[in-house]
């Protein structure tokens, strides 16, 4: 199936390319989205990202199933890294931390992780990520979602390991914050009742 | 590799791992607008080199066949390009002209049918020119003479009027089919009538150098004096050149991106006049990656086992003794995890080149042209410089090439413009930037990607032998 229409969007076949965007940009807006922070820009790294995608395709050697997908979800990442370097090109987005999101980010007691998965909401959880500040969420999405390590973060970002860490230590700690807030929030009505 | 041992991280992995966003109309209208607009880029490119290489093989092979044949073509061209006599062909000599009929190619501009006036023979002449002209009048009326029968050609028209000539086989080349034009003609009175015809239209069309074959017209009776000149003859001898080359050569289109080449050897170079056939023997060294992903499961530890156990009598001590037979058993997570690893190696090939050459400018001291031709290269040594990929004490379950190991013998062609630079009277320098195409994969598995290509720069000391 996906040789199949890797073939097709090779030969610039009209119908095979748009088979590829319905099947595959739900889930790469997602990607993108995690990285811009916005729908708007989301949209614009994804038309940005399937031309790119459409134009390298041949380029492409499919190797198993769901390698498309990897490689195409590849390019987005790229395609988004290059969309937040040029947004802070006046300075390393990875070192642009608000001055209010470094103070009280220490550790807190957090509910159970299957307690709160089913407390919130997929496009609440989303939001999460997409309120942390740029350099944060870059770093949790490459480390998390990418799974690259510090050292390759620090490569692509043009930082150090130890900036890599203590970014992912940061964002880590802000959502668990962001989270606990969510659920109290949540969840205090019910203590009000009982 | 896999990361999974923070809590937040796996929240929010399983949360939004599959999570998708249905993109807007207008962004998925805009997309497949623009997608229609997307160039088949790197096909183009590939096809654009193919084309390239195969117009700088047709233009060489076009050149050197003309260069071969222009000699021959151009004199063939200058015997039988006549058959048609321009309107202003005859012209009459004045009185005290030379007795010797001369072809004379420098005078195109001669005009009209000169009767030299005041002549012994002007009667005679005049009788001529008449006939002529009546005759003009029929050949400006093409259906009038086809209806008629009449030859077409004006030299046909010419010739019956004028006086049968002794004539002898020439003795070098043979009488140009149509004798109107180039026969001594000796009127009856003794006077010559000097039949001139155009310059051939070969002459301006082809850059041959004016003062070649001057009597290429050849009159009957006379032989052939022409001779070749000096420098042609020297020029036509194989000149052998032995040089040592150098060339960095950067590939592109690979599994591993782009590669960096280097390539040095001998190479024996045979010249003739402006071609060239250069062939040799080079070692090609560059290093490439074998890129692994291996599949394991981690060692977690290991514990001895009890397999048996036996008890003995102690008579002293009046007490069983228990022998304990173990064997001890490693314990490996079940999680299966990635490794990737990269095993570099050197690969070192013999490179045999067969290039032929054009130089389609050349001075005393620089000459530049073009190269072109097929190369075969074969596996020489494969030598790993990096260590073996060590699993230490993990449970190997798969290995799986990313990118292969090279193949042993590959072909590429190769188009490049070379400048040779006299720096002594028997040493050149050349320097030659150059394109490849590799015809097959480098790689020993193929793949269905791009085949690749090269560019570099040779520069070679050759000297002349």
């Amino acid at each position: 199936m996906e040789e199949n229409l890797v073939r097709k969007a090779i030969a610039r076949d009209a119908g095979a390319i748009e088979a590829l965007y319905d099947r595959y940009a739900p889930a790469l807006l997602s990607v993108c989205f995690r990285y811009c922070g916005n729908r708007d820009d989301a949209e614009d790294v994804l038309h940005d990202g399937f031309i790119k995608i459409i134009q390298k395709i041949q380029t492409f050697k499919l190797r198993a199933d769901g390698s498309l997908e990897a490689w195409m979800r590849r390019i987005m990442v790229n395609t988004s890294l290059n969309f937040l370097r040029s947004r802070y090109k006046e300075k390393n987005f990875v070192d642009i931390v608000p001055i209010l999101d470094l103070i009280d980010l220490h550790d807190e007691e957090s509910a159970d992780p299957e307690e709160i998965y089913l407390k919130l909401e997929r496009e609440k959880i989303m939001e999460l990520i997409c309120e942390l500040p740029a350099g944060y969420r870059t770093v949790f999405n490459l480390y998390v979602f990418e799974q690259y390590g510090h050292r390759e973060i620090a490569e692509l970002l043009q930082c150090s390991e130890n900036t890599s860490k203590s970014q992912l230590s940061k964002a880590r700690a802000m959502l668990r914050k962001k989270i606990n807030q969510l659920v109290n929030v949540k969840t205090s009505p019910t203590y009000e009742k009982a | 590799m896999k990361k999974h041992n923070h809590p937040i991280d796996d929240f929010f992995r399983d949360a939004l791992e599959d999570h998708q966003m249905a993109p807007s109309d207008e962004a998925r209208k805009a997309f497949l607008r623009d997608a229609k607009q997307v160039p088949r880029s790197a096909k183009k490119g590939r096809s654009g080199f193919i084309i390239l290489s195969l117009f700088l093989a047709l233009a060489g092979t076009g050149i050197t066949i003309w260069v071969i044949t222009s000699d021959r073509f151009s004199s063939t061209i200058e015997l039988k390009s006549t058959p048609s006599v321009p309107r202003s062909a005859i012209s009459l000599p004045k009185p005290g002209s030379a007795k010797n009929v001369k072809s004379n190619n420098n005078s195109p501009k001669s005009t009209g049918i000169n009767t030299s006036s005041g002549t012994r023979n002007q009667q005679p002449i005049a009788r001529l020119s008449e006939q002529i002209i009546k005759q003009q009048a029929i050949f400006e009326q093409p259906d009038i003479m086809q209806a008629q029968g009449q030859p077409q050609s004006r030299a046909d028209i010419l010739l019956p009027l004028l006086p049968p000539v002794p004539t002898e086989p020439p003795a070098a080349v043979p009488a140009p089919k149509d004798p109107g034009i180039s026969v001594d003609i000796q009127n009856e009175v003794g006077s010559l009538i000097n039949i001139t015809p155009m310059k051939p239209i070969r002459m301006e069309t082809v850059s041959k150098p004016p003062e070649a074959r001057p009597d290429s017209i050849l009159l009957p009776g006379r032989k052939s004096n022409w001779t070749a000149p000096e420098s042609h003859i020297k020029n036509s001898n194989w000149i052998p050149t032995l040089g040592i080359y150098y060339t960095p050569e950067w590939m592109f289109n690979t599994l591993e991106g782009s590669k960096f080449i280097n390539n040095f050897g001998i190479e024996g170079t045979f010249h003739f006049d402006r071609f060239s056939v250069r062939t040799g023997a080079g070692i090609s060294i560059g290093k490439g990656t074998n890129e692994l992903i291996v599949e394991y499961n981690d060692f977690l530890g290991a514990y001895n086992k009890l397999d048996s156990m036996k008890f003995t009598w102690d008579d002293p001590a009046k007490q069983f003794l228990p022998k304990y037979y173990l064997s001890k058993q490693e314990v490996y997570d079940s999680l299966m995890k990635l490794d990737y690893n990269k095993v570099v190696k050197r690969y070192t090939y013999l490179q045999i080149p067969l290039v032929m050459g054009y130089d389609f400018w050349q001075t005393d001291h620089v000459s530049i042209g073009m190269r072109v031709g097929p190369v075969m290269s074969l596996l020489l040594v494969s030598k790993q410089l990096s260590a073996e990929y060590d699993p230490g004490n993990k449970r190997i379950v798969s290995i799986n090439d990313i990118s292969p190991g090279q193949v042993s013998l590959n072909w590429q062609v190769m188009a490049g413009i070379n400048t040779s630079i006299r720096l002594s009277k028997g040493l050149m320098l050349e320097v030659e930037p150059s394109v490849k195409y590799y015809f097959n994969s480098v790689y020993e598995k193929p793949d269905n990607s791009a085949r690749p290509w090269s560019i570099g720069v040779r520069a070679a000391f050759v000297i002349k032998l």
